[in-house]
Parts: structure tokens; C-alpha cells; sequence
């Protein structure tokens, strides 16, 4: 079941593929870190940039110009390398997602979608993540996160969405956003309790 | 943007063991040993034949590497990406044989027979640049696996150009024939055409796998193929292209071929999708795809020819049994990687 409507900017789009929602200014990152999320077997450099090559491009990929991008990636990041050169496998879970998020926010999106940001993440690497996100949005960058957390939607979002068995269940926000409220969305018992 | 601040609290991460050092030493070991391989099979060959260090000898050697090698240049883009191509041996003798009737063809219809031996070398790259792309095409959007297409394109190619040359020989004619002679007979600085052709395409393949947003595409496809398609990479076209550019490669070869003989018949270009796989292979590209060397693949096409220049040269192995010493270096070849990586 696949239906709805996109707008970005107040402007309907549509996209069938990743190319085509990128190319729209949103970009995704996948719960499934090393599935869909990161190249283990590439360079930091080239998992870096490569949502965003044409940016390094005239007419030929300037690696130089990588190097400097991802020197400041893992400055605001706070991804933990031993070398620049490591490959992604090296890295910690936690620090690869923090990659997957420096890649996907690469091309300077104007919405992110982020499925379970912080699954298989150390509690240290969570917390930056937390940060980041907070930071983001308060940039003004459009965050959507998809989470089965509650404490972490409920300290990260202004508003949940609720879905249930693949439907929109209930829209909270402000003072209603708590465990409880979340949960009787989520298990079709609002309507009961009240 | 500035730093989310990063946790202290990570310690355990601070001493994990790096993998860094054994993986770049393994890297160097997979980076020299095809140079190290050619050099040390050279030093043989001066040892048993005085004959095989001579300049002519080696021009020899290296103009007889530059079809395959072209051809080898493509089909690493191919293998990178995690794809593979059997049927460049056939596709090389049919475009021959289609180039050659066009060329005869051409001499009576045009004037001048220069322009109808530029007209075949033009179609040569066209042809076989149309030819990949359909494989490419029923490769992503027929979601044929790579190695039926180009296997039923094996079969095919070679059928028809055994059909169209009644199972003897397509011949160019004499006058034509002489024209076009000097594209492989011919010198530039001492150098024979074919190996600046060899070079030009080689140095062409090297500069756009690993310096053009394409290239790296390429490589991001074969490393992962679904974590390239998640990082908006066009993965079907990126593909199509590979499949193109390796029939434009044989296009390439195919022309550099044609006035060697001027003639094209159904042992025309027989085996060489072996050799060049297997050049891209002992070259230190994966066959399971993500990462290759163009330098590799060179020296991995001139390592091929060196063997077989060896045979010819010595007695120790029949040369009848060339295809047989190629044939277990490929799979050596692989058992080492293999080996290397567990």
C-alpha cells in the first residue's frame, strides 16, 4: 500500500528512485547500515562525497578537495578514525553511522529522512547523534526520523507521527507527546482508554 | 555548521586494534604482485631464449597484447561493476567480418577508398558500441543475468558471421587491403600503432576509473550494489554504460585487427574473452567486483602474452597448449585471492 503526496517547498513532487528524490533535495538514510548505508569496503573519502560528486568535478574528481571535505567531516561528525585513509570497515558501528549521516547530509538536503538513526550504536556515539540531529533541525533542516524508541522520539521531535499496521494512527505533539499517549496509538487503544 | 560535541565516554573505541597496517600490507603484496610476476617471468625468458629480450621481440610481444589489452581495458569496467562479458572473442570476429564487407562495399560505392577504410574503422567502434549497449540493456532492464546475455551473445555472433561468410573466410580486397595496412604494420616514433593505441586506450581507462564521478560510480556498484542504488547513484545506466564501453573497446581492437590479416572467419578473435578476463583477473581485479586497476590489467594482458611468447620461443610446453597455461594462471589467479581474503 502506497499512496500520498510529497511536497517540498509547498511544490508536489514525485520520485520513483533515490536518484530522482536526491535530485528533489531529500536524501535517506537506511536502517541497514552496512546493506544499504555505508561501502565498508571504500575509503572514509569516497563513502564521504559520493552522493555529492559532481561538486568535486572540473572536469576531473579533485581527491585533493575530498581529503579537505572529509577532514572537516570528521571534525563535525566526531567520527572517531585511527587514518583519514582507513577504510569504512574499520571504523566502530557507531562511527560508520555517524559517516552514514555525514554522506547522506553531503549534498546539503533540504529534508532527511532517518530510519532508526541510532540502531546498533554505542551509548557514546547515540548521544552525539542526538546532538546532531537537534543541531540540524534547529538549522532549520526539514529531520524526519522513523524510530521504534519512543524516549528518543519524544526527545527529539516536535511532532510524531503514529503509524499502525501501515496507516496513519494519530498525529501528537506539544504537551501529548509521552510513552503513554505514543503507545495507545501505536496499539489502536486510545480510543479505549479515553 | 558547528561540532555536536563529541562523547568522551567512547574509551573502548580508543584502543581498538587498527587494521590498517596488515590491510595496506596486503595491498601493496595485491599492487606488486602482477609487476613483480612480469618482471620475474621476463628474467625467465631472457634465461631460456637469448632471443626474448630483443627490441623487435618485444614490440612483437607488446602489438599482439594490444587487442586483448584494449578489449581488457573495457571489460575491467565491466568486472568492477560486478558484471562479466563472454562474448568479446565473438563480437571481435563479427565486427571483423560486417567491417570488412562494409569497407569492399564502400570502395565501389565512394570514390576514394581512404574514406571507405575510415567509414569501416568508424563503424567498427559504432557497432560495437551498439552491441554492448543491448547487452547492457537486457542486462538492467531485462534483468537478464550478466553472464546468460553475453553468453547467448557468444553463440550468436560467432553463428552469424559464420553464416555470412559461408563458413570460409570474409577477405578485404587487395587495393583496400594495402590502404589500411600501415593501422597495424605501421610505426609512430618506433613504436608500433597498435601499442600507442594500446596506450592511448589504456591511459584514457585509467584517467575515467579513477578520476571521473563515472568511475567512481562504477566501483561503488560492484562494492555494493544496493548501497549505491540508497546513495542516488543511477545504478541501471551506470551499468548500460560499462557494457557500451567495453563494445566500443572491441570496436577499438577490432579495427587495429582487420588489417593484420584482412580477413575475418569464424576462428577470428576465438578465445581472447578468455584472455581478456583473465588479464583483467591476474591484473589483481576482483572477479566478485568493487575494486581493479587499469595498470593491473595492462600488465596482467602483457603477462598473458609474455607466457605465450615463451612457449613459442622454448619447448618446455607446447605451444598448442597456450590456452590450457592461461587458463589455470586464471584460476590460480582467483585460489590466491580467494586465499588472501579469508
Amino acid at each position: 500500500m502506497a499512496s500520498g503526496r510529497v511536497e517540498i517547498d509547498g511544490k508536489a513532487v514525485t520520485f520513483r528512485t533515490p536518484r530522482e528524490a536526491a535530485d528533489h533535495g531529500l536524501t535517506y538514510l537506511s536502517e541497514d547500515r552496512k546493506g544499504k548505508g555505508v561501502h565498508v569496503d571504500f575509503g572514509l573519502r569516497q563513502n564521504l562525497t559520493l552522493m555529492a560528486l559532481d561538486r568535486y568535478v572540473h572536469p576531473l574528481l579533485d581527491p585533493s578537495a575530498e581529503e579537505r571535505a572529509l577532514e572537516v567531516a570528521v571534525k563535525e561528525y566526531g567520527i572517531r578514525t585511527g587514518s583519514l585513509r582507513n577504510k569504512a570497515s574499520a571504523l566502530s558501528g557507531g562511527n560508520q553511522q555517524k559517516l552514514a549521516l555525514a554522506k547522506v547530509l553531503h549534498p546539503a538536503p533540504k529534508v532527511v529522512v532517518l530510519d532508526e538513526p541510532t540502531r546498533g550504536v554505542d551509548i557514546g556515539a547515540k548521544r552525539d547523534i542526538y546532538f546532531l540531529i537537534a543541531h540540524l533541525a534547529a538549522q532549520g533542516l526539514a529531520v524526519i526520523v522513523i524510530s521504534s524508541e519512543l524516549l528518543e522520539l519524544i526527545g527529539l521531535a516536535h511532532r510524531v507521527v503514529v503509524m499502525r499496521a501501515g496507516h496513519f494512527s494519530a498525529e501528537v505533539d506539544g504537551a501529548n507527546l509521552t510513552e503513554q499517549e505514543l503507545i495507545a496509538h501505536a496499539t489502536g487503544t486510545a480510543n479505549v482508554d479515553a | 555548521m558547528s561540532t555536536p560535541e563529541p562523547s568522551r565516554t567512547d574509551a573502548n573505541e580508543a584502543v581498538r586494534p587498527r587494521e590498517s597496517g596488515a590491510a595496506s600490507w596486503q595491498e601493496r603484496i595485491q599492487n606488486f604482485g602482477p609487476g613483480a610476476g612480469l618482471i620475474l617471468l621476463c628474467l625467465i625468458g631472457t634465461w631460456l631464449n637469448s632471443d626474448f629480450a630483443t627490441p623487435d621481440n618485444i614490440l612483437n610481444v607488446l602489438t599482439r597484447t594490444s587487442f586483448i589489452g584494449i578489449i581488457a581495458v573495457g571489460m575491467c569496467f565491466v568486472i568492477i561493476s560486478g558484471g562479466i562479458d563472454l562474448s568479446v572473442g565473438s563480437m571481435a570476429a563479427l565486427i571483423a567480418g560486417c567491417v570488412i564487407m562494409l569497407i569492399n562495399w564502400a570502395g565501389q560505392m565512394v570514390g576514394s577508398p581512404l574514406l571507405a577504410v575510415l567509414i569501416g574503422a568508424a563503424a567498427a567502434i559504432v557497432l560495437g558500441g551498439f552491441l554492448g549497449m543491448i547487452h547492457g540493456v537486457l542486462i538492467t532492464r531485462g534483468r537478464v543475468e550478466p553472464f546468460i546475455v553475453t553468453l547467448g551473445a557468444l553463440g550468436i555472433y560467432r553463428a552469424y558471421l559464420t553464416y555470412f561468410s559461408g563458413g570460409g573466410a570474409i577477405t578485404l580486397d587487395n587495393a583496400l587491403a594495402d590502404l589500411y595496412a600501415p593501422v597495424y604494420y605501421g610505426y609512430f616514433l618506433g613504436v608500433p600503432i597498435p601499442v600507442w593505441v594500446f596506450l592511448c586506450v589504456a591511459v584514457a581507462g585509467g584517467v575515467i576509473l579513477n578520476r571521473t564521478a563515472y568511475g567512481r560510480y562504477v566501483q561503488a556498484i560492484g562494492s555494493n550494489e544496493q548501497v549505491a542504488r540508497y546513495a542516488a547513484v543511477d545504478v541501471d545506466w551506470v551499468k548500460l554504460k560499462t557494457y557500451a564501453l567495453l563494445g566500443a573497446c572491441v570496436g577499438v581492437a577490432t579495427l587495429l585487427y582487420v588489417p593484420r590479416l584482412g580477413s575475418a572467419s569464424p576462428t577470428t578473435g576465438l578465445l581472447w574473452e578468455l584472455e581478456a578476463i583473465a588479464a583483467v583477473i591476474v591484473g589483481g581485479t576482483a572477479l566478485k567486483g568493487g575494486a581493479g586497476s587499469i595498470v593491473g590489467t595492462v600488465i596482467g594482458a602483457i603477462l598473458l602474452s609474455v607466457i605465450s611468447n615463451i612457449l613459442n620461443l622454448t619447448s618446455i610446453i607446447s605451444v598448442y597448449l597456450n590456452a590450457a597455461v592461461q587458463g589455470f594462471v586464471i584460476i590460480s589467479v582467483a585460489l590466491l585471492q580467494r586465499s588472501r581474503r579469508t
